[in-house]
């Protein structure tokens, strides 16, 4: 066992690991690298082992918080930059919506698209991301149900069929809103 | 995990303001006399009292000043412990560094100008 996986030493870089969570992973994992090498680095050099030597170690490298937003700090110049990659997979899930109920063989690789392109940019936290993938589901959730379900026992009738037919494709599009603001507020 | 410490909010708003814009031609100035790894930088840094607060934060500013070209890191294993991080400058950081050196004087000057009577 390295000094690394003892459990203070685990906690505190978990705990940095998460106050890190709107970083981009590229940053995130060369933070917590440099910070592991420091801690294994001060222990070797001080040959210490024992619990209160390592605690004294991590209270000098500070609180995880402070860390956190020295970091969040410096990737502020990147973010105005990646406008287009934020609205590229806000298009694609807006679009998602009116194409996989009225044009599945369309929205469905729009869907998975959209998804994974909202997976892959840094600048939303996972609750963000968990809140847009839900909403893409939900047209394709619809579409499914109306296969499925017999007719008969999904009986709307016309009056309240018409509204949820529209609401549904509008759904990601409201989640793409939502997004945006996210990242606006991030940035 | 020991704020009292590492959060330190008595250290001021005025002196975190003014660590933060001259932190990294600090750091800079400590490697323009050959390489250095995380912690030997940060016990430099360290000798002179309220240059460094919390040590973790030195190395997302590292990682800034590596992305801008000032600095290059490089891994040299060690006799004792892990494989160390090196930081060095780069021709951009000297010149970088030559700059702030050069501003530095006429901007103490200035401001002792105004907050001495």
């Amino acid at each position: 066992m390295t000094i690394t996986d003892h459990p203070l030493v685990k906690k505190y870089l978990a705990a940095v690991a998460r106050e890190t969570a709107g970083l981009s992973p590229e940053r995130r994992n060369e933070l917590l690298a440099d910070l592991e090498e420091h801690i294994a680095v001060a222990l070797a050099e001080e040959s210490a082992s024992g619990d209160d030597e390592i605690r004294a170690v991590l209270a000098r490298l500070g609180d995880p918080r402070t860390i956190a937003a020295t970091a969040l700090g410096e990737e502020l110049p990147a973010a105005p930059a990646s406008r287009g990659r934020t609205l590229g997979p806000l298009v694609l899930l807006a679009a998602s919506g009116p194409l996989t109920v009225f044009a599945p063989p369309l929205g469905v690789p729009a869907l998975i698209g959209a998804i994974w392109w909202l997976w892959s940019a840094p600048q939303w936290r996972n609750r963000d991301k968990v809140i847009g993938t839900v909403a893409a589901l939900v047209p394709l959730l619809f579409l499914v149900s109306q296969w499925v379900v017999p007719a008969g026992t999904l009986n709307f009738g016309l009056g309240a069929f018409l509204p949820v037919l529209l609401a549904v494709p509008a759904l990601p599009t409201a989640a793409g809103v939502y997004l945006l603001r996210a990242a606006r507020r991030q940035a | 995990m020991e704020p009292d410490i590492a959060g330190k909010p008595a250290a001021g708003k005025a002196e975190s303001q003014l660590r933060k814009g001259v932190l990294e031609y600090c750091v800079l100035a400590i490697l323009r006399d050959g390489p250095r790894y995380g912690v030997e930088l940060l016990e430099t840094l360290g000798a002179v009292n309220g240059m460094v607060t919390s040590q973790g934060t030195i190395y997302p500013l590292l990682s800034r000043l590596r992305r801008d070209g000032l600095v290059e890191t490089r891994w040299q294993e060690s006799p004792s412990g892990p494989p160390r991080r090196y930081y060095e400058l780069t021709p951009s950081g000297h010149a970088a560094l030559k700059e702030f050196t050069a501003i530095w004087p006429h901007f103490r000057d200035a401001v002792d100008h105004f907050i001495t009577d």
